[in-house]
């Protein structure tokens, strides 16, 4: 099995691009030449890219990944709104459990802490049902009324989803989505399996390496072609320099040329 | 009579198609952040649709989507764009902030979900949308955060004991009740 959407395929891409740039001292990753078809994708993302760490601070509500979690979270239920779709809501409260989880990574402590991602989203009514959590944050309902949709639904939603993500079917819910991936990865999918990626990057590299050899190969055969075999000289438009890379022993004197 | 104008009832699954764009998207994760966060996941949604819809990107992307491999669509949605991530945030060389990744890839998400719908490479929902969403979060999660798997298992455990005591408190209290029921006869 192979993901041909893949890290994979993107990391190669650019990665080649990236090669490429140093050898010619290019700090950043951009479409070189023949390279252009396999990393422009990624160069030119990098280039649209360019310049964000010195957009004047990045904002507090995004130094930490469970922060983010908890604004798709919360977005999620924005979308569930809009779509009626209930299931994405429930997913939102998923992702803000997440982040929840995430967020004793972010902040180095157990899981039980109720600080993280809480407060910080920002997001519609983010914060879910943890053991040891208010159910559903005053401050975040507060936001939820001040949106112009429907705030009683959504205080119904984060209810209902609040009981969701307390349950343990939302704990294996998220368990198995991360056990799938796992095993995608395992079964030889290469992803993000390092040895893959060189092989695919060699084999991306042997190629190139083959159209340079077949380019060279061409060029060499423009130039040595107007070398005529057994005569002294060489048709037009050779220059005796030429002539003498052929043949050193040739002295410029006595060759004979066509103009 | 049989009421012939009752509509028959539809299954669950699989129905309803997509309603979720990715400006419905963007308006519910913007409407309640600021300019200056906007402004970093917007430059991070613009350098992913650059990685995902930029031509000679763009056809490995259908590739992929088209291969016939066993994956689900959500599945293999989800890992893409999770991997355009993990690939953007790696090749930044980390100056993209973390909490910007998985906002940035809800758009993303929802983008490539339109594409494929209007292309009508494959029927796609907007229960998929939600499987996608929690795949790539799964990705970004276990990428970035070696112990999540760990602290979700410990919260399993944490919520299914506490599921247990209320289910053993429940029938003790519904015993006293019996008890004093009978007492007060």
């Amino acid at each position: 099995m192979a993901f041909g959407f893949s890290a994979a395929t993107i990391a190669i891409a650019g990665a080649a691009t990236m090669a490429v740039g140093s050898v010619l001292g290019i700090k950043e990753a951009k479409p070189i030449g023949g390279l252009m078809m396999a990393g422009g994708g990624i160069a030119s993302g990098l280039t649209a890219l360019g310049g964000l760490s010195a957009a004047g601070g990045l904002g507090a509500n995004l130094a930490t990944l469970s922060a983010g979690a908890n604004l798709v979270g919360g977005a999620m239920q924005g979308i569930g709104v809009l779509t009626g779709n209930n299931r994405l809501s429930n997913v939102g409260g998923l992702i803000n459990a997440g982040g929840f989880i995430g967020s004793s990574f972010d902040a180095g402590m157990g899981t039980s802490s109720t600080s993280g991602s809480g407060g910080t989203s920002g997001g519609s009514g983010g914060m879910s049902s943890m053991p040891g959590n208010t159910p559903v944050m005053a401050g975040d309902i507060g936001k939820v009324s001040t949106a112009p949709t429907n705030a009683g639904r959504i205080t119904d939603v984060l209810a209902k989803q609040s009981a969701a993500v307390n349950s343990p079917s939302a704990i294996d819910s998220m368990t198995a989505k991360i056990e799938k991936y796992d095993k995608l990865l395992n079964m030889g999918s290469g992803a993000l399996d390092m040895m893959n990626q060189n092989k695919r990057l060699n084999d991306l590299l042997a190629q190139d390496q083959s159209q340079f050899d077949q380019r060279l190969a061409l060029e060499r055969q423009k130039n040595t072609a107007v070398a005529i075999p057994g005569r002294v000289g060489v048709s037009a438009p050779a220059t005796p320099r030429v002539v003498q890379q052929i043949d050193p022993s040739y002295r410029y004197g006595r060759l004979t040329t066509r103009t | 009579m049989e009421d012939m104008n009752k509509p028959e009832a539809q299954p669950e699954a699989k129905t309803g198609g997509l309603t979720v764009t990715a400006d419905k998207a963007k308006q519910a994760l913007f409407e309640n952040l600021g300019e200056q966060e906007q402004g970093v996941i917007g430059r991070v949604i613009y350098a992913g649709m650059k990685m995902l819809f930029t031509k000679e990107m763009n056809d490995k992307v259908v590739q992929g989507i088209k291969r016939q491999d066993g994956m689900d669509i959500s599945d293999k949605l989800g890992i893409g764009v999770g991997h355009v991530l993990v690939v953007l945030y790696n090749e930044s060389k980390g100056s993209i902030p973390l909490g910007a990744l998985l906002p940035a890839g809800l758009v993303l998400l929802a983008k490539l979900y339109e594409f494929v719908d209007k292309t009508g490479m494959e029927p796609v929902t907007d229960d998929d949308f939600g499987e996608s969403l929690q795949m790539m979060n799964a990705v970004i999660n276990r990428t970035f955060n070696p112990q999540f798997n760990g602290d979700l298992v410990e919260q399993g455990k944490a919520t299914v004991a506490q599921g247990q005591q209320t289910q053993q408190q429940q029938p003790q209290a519904q015993q006293a009740q019996g008890l004093i029921n009978q007492g007060g006869v």
